[in-house]
């Protein structure tokens, strides 16, 4: 074991053993189902030790409540994010004709990649996604993206650069 | 970490190209800006490597996922606070168990879901829905610990005396023979072993004493001891199977079983938690099974939003 490990062990055990009941009741009144409780607030200290161990440094937590609740808000949002995600998915996939159901290995790349994806598009205003969308998935051309969302076509260039800058920036 | 600034100017080049309205000077000259610097290109293919899966999805399946209706801020808060409202358990967990995510070997079934996996020594392992448990190398023969929630495991027919040990919060179990055994930490204090087929030695807590488990005996035990000892529980490992067998089952108890495996909240009205339930019902269809209470018990169903239920008499 590496000595970075170590020390994040440490400066995040102390966090652990201080505030994990606090934060698992935070997270069972937000989801309301302890079992997801516990998985998410064992995620968000995993968050934390590869944060601390991608920067290889201290963490500088002055409110530790608060720092943790926020990184847990987030994971919470995430979770109901990747669930109507699979509900959508799950969805689409039972409509398609048999033959062209994919297997379940298929089915699992594409739902990995299919969250992937959502995590960019989730950034994105309605609008900027719905651009980004019918260019990049049906291949209209900015003038009939323009005239579906009602917008100019100065508008479609600079949602679509908005687009990909973010998939740029979550990407990296 | 890419600069902001590169990934705008890329993100500027991509929109033009995608236009349709690009000449093949502005290809040109987009080629030209791609190769000026390693951090233009770097850029560039994050996009173009969303471009690409975007590309291979298929597209009604992508269209109905990635363009669906999102909930708006107010919506999700309105949805977390029924959750609120209807959830809430009391709930531990040790403080030295989460770690072990961390570590090599560490096996987990989330709520709801059910593994099977092969150890060395044909050794097959089921995980039951909210286990977790770790593999610890021991010599060359594998350990198993359980930290929490169910197994069943089943040590190959013919190896005579299989060198493995299944260690428990409040005990350990060695198989003796090729058998099949469910085992399950029933709660903080104490265990309950199925012993299917075959047989096993078992040693609850740290007591020399060790008992000899027979297929067909069910054992209760505790870090002290054992606390009893039962026919065993014929279905208790109908999980393994995809199945959620309920044999006379009062009705509050059968909610409570399908709610290991569900998601979302069932609210049992006041007079009808002593009606009895009995069948096998696949746990891949709970939600059918819900609405489908009415066919046999004088009981009415009703689904608010997917993740609340009301069951009230009819």
């Amino acid at each position: 074991m590496s000595t970075s490990h170590t020390l994040s062990h440490d400066a995040i055990g102390k966090l652990y053993l201080g505030h994990h009941g606090y934060l698992l009741n935070w997270l069972r009144h937000k989801l309301g189902c302890r079992h997801q409780a516990a998985d998410l607030a064992q995620d968000t200290f995993i968050k934390l030790l590869n944060h601390r161990q991608r920067h290889n440094q201290p963490l500088d937590i002055r409110e530790p409540r608060a720092y943790l609740t926020t990184v847990a808000g987030r994971l919470v949002k995430d979770h109901y994010r990747r669930q109507s995600l699979e509900t959508a998915y799950q969805e689409a996939l039972a409509a398609l004709p048999e033959r062209h159901y994919p297997s379940a290995e298929t089915q699992h790349l594409i739902r990995e990649a299919l969250y992937e994806l959502d995590t960019i598009l989730d950034r994105l205003k309605p609008k900027v996604r719905q651009a980004f969308l019918l260019s990049q998935l049906d291949g209209l051309t900015y003038a009939a993206i323009a005239e579906q969302l009602d917008v100019n076509l100065r508008t479609v260039k600079r949602y679509m650069a908005t687009a990909f800058e973010e998939c740029i920036m979550v990407m990296a | 970490m890419i600069d902001r600034d590169v990934a705008r100017e890329a993100a500027q080049w991509l929109s033009l190209l995608c236009s349709g309205e690009a000449t093949a000077q502005d290809e040109a000259d987009c080629l030209r800006w791609r190769q000026a610097d390693p951090r233009h290109e770097q850029a560039w293919s994050k996009a173009e490597a969303v471009r690409q899966k975007l590309g291979l999805m298929p597209k009604p399946v992508a269209h109905a996922a990635l363009g669906r209706p999102r909930l708006q801020r107010r919506d999700a808060l309105k949805a977390l606070a029924v959750m609120a409202a209807a959830g809430g358990l009391g709930y531990q967990v040790t403080e030295r168990e989460w770690w072990r995510h961390l570590e090599p070997g560490y096996l987990t079934a989330g709520h709801g879901e059910q593994r099977q996996l092969r150890l060395p020594n044909g050794i097959q392992v089921h995980l039951n829905t909210n286990t977790r448990a770790v593999v610890e190398e021991h010599g060359t023969s594998p350990k198993l610990r359980l930290l929490a929630g169910e197994l069943v495991v089943e040590t190959a027919v013919g190896s005579d005396e299989p060198d493995f040990l299944i260690a428990t919060p409040q005990g350990s179990i060695r198989p003796q023979s090729a058998c099949r055994l469910h085992v399950r930490a029933v709660d903080s204090q104490h265990c309950r072993l199925n012993m299917l087929t075959g047989t096993a030695a078992l040693t609850p807590g740290q007591s020399s004493s060790v008992i000899s488990a027979d297929p067909g005996v069910r054992y209760d035990y505790n870090a002290n001891g054992l606390l009893q000892q039962a026919p065993v529980q014929p279905y208790a490992d109908a999980w393994t199977r995809g199945v959620l067998v309920a044999d006379n089952l009062r009705l509050d108890e059968f909610v409570a079983e399908l709610q290991r495996y569900r998601r979302g909240y069932v609210r049992l009205a006041p007079g009808i938690a002593h009606l009895r339930i009995s069948g096998a019902f696949q746990l891949a269809r709970l939600d059918h099974t819900l609405t489908a209470l009415p066919q046999t018990l004088p009981v009415q169903v009703r689904q608010l939003t997917g993740l609340l239920t009301f069951i009230e008499a009819a």
